[in-house]
């Protein structure tokens, strides 16, 4: 009883991730005439594949450099500085995440050419800046300020800044890690910009046409290719995110420490606020308003914008998209839901017992979503197993949520694994000489410490849910979601009531987790 | 009802770290306390009494049932004891009533409130651990400890977080519960104040190993071993080389080998050992300070790498270079294997 | 068996779609804006839980045939709305069609039904040029043909989708059996002598003209009617209406029963009611302004959008295009590039 948990747990990342992972890697060694290396062979030749790899690369580490200067100055300048309302624009920082890529893309390509490579990565960039500022900021909560004043005593403020990089570097390079595995992986943002005219291509874009072309006039290499090219690519992504992880494990134990000394800004006091207004300006206060202006009939030139044209599109909104909306938000849900109760026997096992476990969990954030989606339908559209049941698992909610699942596992596994492990052991075993059911120790024990964790994982898996494009467009069962049919109604011009769906959207992404939050008088840093 | 300890030949492997094999036994209602510098094992041992280690070999028997004998385990919950953590080790999201309630299922509340207010915490009751001083959470580690009526309890190091003004009133709590159930305690401590106060009869270990054990008399009054008489009693034990033939040379002089004495040896000076002595009948030291107390004035002298207690009529000043005598016999000990058994 | 299991079954049931008390599903390429209120109308009309599924718009139709050939061991649908015809042939040829002759289908004229009733087309787009009126006010100077392309007049002004999916690749394919391979291949090599624009979708061609950055483009009329009711300056050419030239191309919309998908009684009711003359009617009306290709069905009402028998047609071989759709994508997948 006490391990059920767990194995189910484990089941699930055996079933969700592991087994299609591993059909996908067979089927390319597994041609229509039996076992061949055709495809990998074929893969020197696919100069398409390899083109598209290559600027994936370029395009992560461009926008990467981005998220990195928007999200770090963002943190560096709001954390422990007198910079004029520090207090309320430092948490805000992770605000930017409730927006979907997608919707970054809009607002740029809305004001400004977006076609070429640089509006790619700095619009990424942007989407993207919020995993970096939150890491940084936490980092920058982390570190002791005592460990920080006796640098500043010894070797002045400058090198005392430098010195606080330096113990803030492995948050700083988990934010840029997962920034660039985003980047890498997105699908979406790429193939809205071929709408206005983009002329190169990426290997999450190479491997959604490819797979939506299987059926016509592809041969087998052909197929498999740009899912061989990735292969060897999501193994180095995993390497890097098993070094990420070691980094951390090896980072110093950040139970009570003194917070920062408010740290004097000078002259730059007020031109610093620049960062903090760049970064939510970009991430979202531009998104919005450009929504804001599509749902008022900013994209249409027969008529002004006007308050009754916006109630137009608002009516339009509803008739169009309000069921997908809803399908969003239930799947959204559910996703969270299962996440946590997925991540919170994997947290404890990979804390106490199984420190590969956390390797294991991150795995899919090494998957573009695409790849993930494409790995899942592969192993269950035809499985005897899910047939046997009656239903159609494949094409319900319950598949869906169970695919997303997969995709988000990692952010609440690694946050929950890295809760459990401040919390102390001996508390822990305190309740293993009480003559209580284990379930008695899980659920009153071990299982209340983590509930801030596990709801600030919920909420993050929430919007991460709410805001996927990638897999709801590979997944049957995830087809009928908000963002895809927004993905899909810009393609056909349908910009007014897109902004409004948008916009509600947004609304839901936002108020769905505050609202708890403050009913239970929790602040926004908390989730950040 | 109380529960009697028996441990033969345990060893317990941690990583590269090994304890044992050891070999003790405490009654029904003794107090025994393990002492030992940090890494010498002792909360391994406490771990492993606990159930929270395995047995690599040897048998821990309590009462009659066997706890662990390297194959079969009982787990902690079954084993009917309980402990007190270091640093408390509470639950945080619980009240210290729910404390009480969880550790012991069907404890009544007043039952609780009543053991509440025997540890002074009856105003606390409601309140949870992140309110309470270090004090306080260690008397609530102790309420849960001993509210399932456990035969043994265990103590790890019970006072290391409580304050020094803190200190005395917990010591009183525990004695007064203890001697009240007649229960059977074995504390892990590096404090001799706190040994001395819990225990009646002491195992002092060193890097894994038994050093040697007995009633604490005994050991304080005569310690087999240099480094029991460092640990319990404070001594310098100065390092000698052996030099032709049975003599052995110190910075006092050369002296003779005691007859049947091991290879290392150490001259052990315990506080008062060392005089003043007119410059150039000794060894040269430098004085440290001066204690409190006026006849004979008692100075704290360093001498090579070693602190030693020297007894004066007069105190001189700090920095002061003086010369050492001892003024008795020498005092020569193995330093961590006892030549008796 | 065990609680925790009958648990996980009853909760693995709960979040099952249950096919076997459900109507029949659809697969539609349509626009979903153009085809969600159409069905949901049908479905409530005919009482039937009609399960709908879109095609994602960067897939191009060809997302849903890759799941149909995908799904053909355990079809998952029931009827497939294809936006365009040569897929749904394909899907003939490939076997997966099951005939059925629709009443509702016996005016639609004979070129556009399959003799086999394996499918029946409705409703369609015409492959037009579209125009910035801005940059080209005289009417005389705008392109008349698809040679135009290739002309060097309009060199690097005027742009088309790659044809690597969609209603493009159906067109090209088209246009090799109509032009012949060696003409075609001279057509081919032109588009690049002449700096031709090759986008990644008639969307895209149209924004491109709609913005002012192109003079003219293929695309379809359904783009071409929603910028136009947006407002923008544009306007509609059907090509190669001059004496002996090719015609404009018309690729209709297409149903077709799935052998052995889900429902079957159902799913032929729901044919009928899409191939019923009202849809055509309903499809001409809305923003993606079909041609009916029935006589007498009221058509869109932009006049530049011409009804059928107004205009040449090109005469294009279904079966042909359909057979040879694969091979050609495989080579302008490399000769076009991503």
């Amino acid at each position: 009883m006490t391990r059920l948990p767990l194995l189910a747990a484990l089941l699930f990342l055996a079933t969700f991730v592991l087994l299609p992972l591993g059909g996908l890697v067979v089927a390319t060694v597994r041609g229509p005439d039996g076992w061949t290396l055709a495809a990998w062979a074929a893969l020197a030749d696919d100069r398409n594949a390899l083109v598209q790899l290559a600027a994936s690369l370029q395009l992560g580490l461009a926008a990467t450099t981005v998220s990195l200067l928007l999200g770090g100055l963002h943190a560096w300048v709001t954390v422990g500085r007198d910079l004029p309302g520090g207090g309320w624009l430092g948490p805000l920082g992770v605000a930017p995440l409730v927006v979907p890529p997608i919707f970054v893309a809009m607002g740029f390509a809305d004001i400004a050419p977006a076609a070429g490579f640089w509006p790619c990565a700095l619009l990424l960039g942007v989407a993207h800046a919020p995993f970096v500022a939150v890491l940084a900021a936490r980092g920058l909560r982390g570190v002791d300020g005592r460990a920080y004043e006796a640098a500043w005593l010894l070797r002045g403020g400058r090198r005392a800044e430098l010195w606080l990089l330096r113990a803030i570097a492995p948050e700083l390079l988990a934010g840029c890690l997962l920034a660039f595995l985003f980047t890498l992986a997105d699908h979406g943002v790429p193939e809205f910009l071929t709408v206005k005219g983009k002329t190169w291509h990426t290997y999450a874009e190479g491997l959604f046409a490819r797979w939506n072309r299987r059926a016509v006039g592809t041969t087998f290499a052909e197929l498999q290719s740009p899912i061989v090219a990735a292969l060897p690519f999501v193994a180095g992504l995993g390497v890097l995110l098993w070094a990420a992880l070691r980094l951390r494990a090896q980072g110093p134990d950040r139970g009570v420490v003194q917070p920062l000394p408010r740290r004097p800004l000078g002259r730059w006091r007020w031109p610093a606020l620049l960062a903090p207004t760049t970064y939510l300006a970009a991430g979202i206060a531009l998104p919005v308003v450009v929504l804001a202006r599509w749902a008022l009939g900013s994209a249409q030139r027969l008529e002004p914008m006007s308050l009754s044209f916006a109630r137009q599109s608002f009516h339009k909104a509803i008739d169009q998209g309000l069921p997908d909306l809803l399908h969003s938000l239930w799947l959204a849900l559910g996703t969270a839901l299962l996440v946590v109760l997925l991540a919170l026997p994997l947290a404890r096992a990979a804390a106490r017992r199984q420190p590969l476990l956390d390797l294991l969990c991150a795995l899919p954030a090494a998957l573009p979503a695409i790849l993930l989606g494409i790995a899942l339908v592969r192993a269950f559209h035809d499985s005897p197993l899910l047939r046997s049941f009656g239903g159609d698992f494949y094409a319900g909610w319950g598949f869906a949520v169970c695919g997303y699942a997969a995709r988000f596992l990692p952010f609440a596994a690694l946050t929950l694994s890295a809760q459990v492990r401040r919390q102390p052991v001996a508390a822990e075993e305190a309740g293993l000489l009480v003559a209580r059911p284990p379930w008695a120790r899980a659920v009153r024990l071990h299982l209340p410490p983590l509930l801030p964790a596990a709801w600030t994982a919920a909420v993050v898996v929430f919007v991460l849910a709410l805001r996927e494009l990638d897999l709801a467009v590979v997944l049957p069962a995830a087809n009928a979601t908000a963002v895809r049919r927004l993905a899909n109604a810009v393609h056909f011009q349908h910009e007014d009531w897109s902004g409004v769906i948008a916009l509600l959207l947004l609304a839901i992404a936002v108020l769905v987790p505050l609202l708890p939050s403050l009913l239970a008088g929790r602040r926004l840093r908390s989730l950040s | 009802m109380t529960t009697s300890v028996a441990v033969v030949d345990l060893c317990v492997h941690r990583g590269s770290f090994q304890l044992g094999p050891l070999t003790f036994a405490v009654p029904s209602g003794g107090r025994l306390a393990v002492v030992g510098p940090s890494g010498s094992g002792k909360t391994t041992l406490l771990r492993c009494l606990a159930g929270f280690e395995p047995a690599a070999s040897g048998t821990i028997r309590l009462g009659d049932a066997i706890a662990d004998d390297g194959r079969r385990r009982l787990p902690p919950d079954r084993r009917g004891l309980g402990l007190v953590f270091q640093d408390g080790a509470l639950w945080p999201q619980m009240t210290a009533l729910q404390h009480l309630q969880f550790a012991a299922p069907g404890l009544a509340a007043d039952d609780a409130l009543a053991l509440l207010r025997r540890a002074g915490l009856e105003a606390r009751a409601n309140d949870r651990p992140g309110t309470m001083s270090g004090g306080e959470a260690q008397r609530l580690g102790l309420c849960r400890a001993l509210a399932p009526g456990p035969g043994l309890l265990l103590l790890d190091e019970p006072l290391r977080s409580v304050d020094v003004h803190q200190r005395d009133g917990l010591v009183l709590l525990l004695r007064t519960l203890a001697d009240e159930r007649r229960l059977t305690t074995i504390l892990v401590t590096h404090d001799r104040d706190e040994a001395l106060a819990l225990a009646t009869d002491l195992v002092v270990l060193r890097e894994g190993r038994m050093v040697e054990s007995g009633p604490a008399q005994d050991l304080l009054q005569r310690p087999a071993t240099a480094f029991t008489a460092a640990f319990l009693l404070g001594a310098a034990c100065l390092p000698v080389s052996a030099t032709d033939g049975d003599r052995l040379s110190t910075p006092f002089g050369t002296f003779a080998r005691p007859p049947g004495a091991p290879g290392d040896l150490r001259l052990v000076l315990l506080p008062g050992d060392v005089d003043l002595a007119p410059p150039g009948s000794g060894p040269a030291g430098r004085i440290l300070c001066a204690l409190p107390g006026e006849d004979p004035v008692r100075l704290r002298v360093a001498l090579a790498d070693q602190i030693v207690e020297a007894h004066a009529r007069a105190a001189p000043p700090a920095g002061a270079e003086v010369t050492l005598a001892l003024r008795a016999a020498p005092r020569f000990l193995p330093w961590h294997e006892p030549t008796r058994p | 068996m065990r609680p925790t299991t009958s648990l996980a079954l009853l909760l693995l049931a709960a979040c099952s779609a249950d096919a076997a008390s459900s109507g029949p599903t659809i697969y539609v390429a349509l626009d979903q804006q153009f085809s969600e209120p159409v069905l949901n109308a049908f479905a409530a009309e005919l009482q039937i839980d009609l399960r709908q599924r879109h095609d994602t718009e960067g897939a191009k139709t060809v997302g849903l045939v890759s799941m149909l050939l995908e799904e053909r061991d355990r079809p998952r649908c029931s009827v497939f709305w294809n936006n365009e015809l040569a897929h749904t042939v394909r899907l003939a040829q490939a076997g997966l069609l099951e005939p059925y002759d629709s009443p509702s289908a016996r005016d639609v004229p004979a070129p556009w039904r399959d003799p086999q009733h394996r499918w029946t087309a409705f409703a369609a787009r015409a492959r037009i040029l579209i125009v910035n009126t801005e940059l080209l006010p005289d009417r005389a100077t705008w392109p008349t043909s698809y040679a135009d392309l290739v002309d060097p007049r309009w060199k690097g002004r005027c742009g088309i989708a790659k044809p690597r999916t969609g209603t493009t690749l159906t067109h090209f394919t088209a246009l090799r059996q109509v032009l012949g391979e060696e003409a075609f291949a001279r057509f081919l090599d032109g588009l690049f002598a002449n700096d031709v624009k090759l986008l990644a979708s008639n969307g895209a061609t149209m924004r491109e003209v709609r913005d002012g950055k192109l003079a003219w483009a293929f695309t379809d009329t359904d783009d071409y009617h929603v910028a136009r009711q947006n407002g923008f300056p544009v306007a509609c050419v059907f090509p190669d209406q001059h004496e002996g030239g090719i015609g404009t191309m018309l690729i209709p919309n297409s149903v077709a029963l799935i052998k052995g998908g889900p429902d079957p009684v159902h799913a032929r009711r729901l044919v009928d009611r899409i191939l019923a003359r009202e849809t055509e009617a309903l499809l001409a009306a809305a923003a993606g302004a079909q041609i009916p290709l029935r006589p007498g069905v009221q058509g869109p009402a932009d006049p530049a959008i011409r009804p059928v028998g107004s205009f040449r047609a090109m005469a294009w071989d279904v079966d042909w295009t359909a057979a040879n759709l694969g091979r050609c994508a495989q080579e302008w997948d490399r000769r076009f590039g991503p």
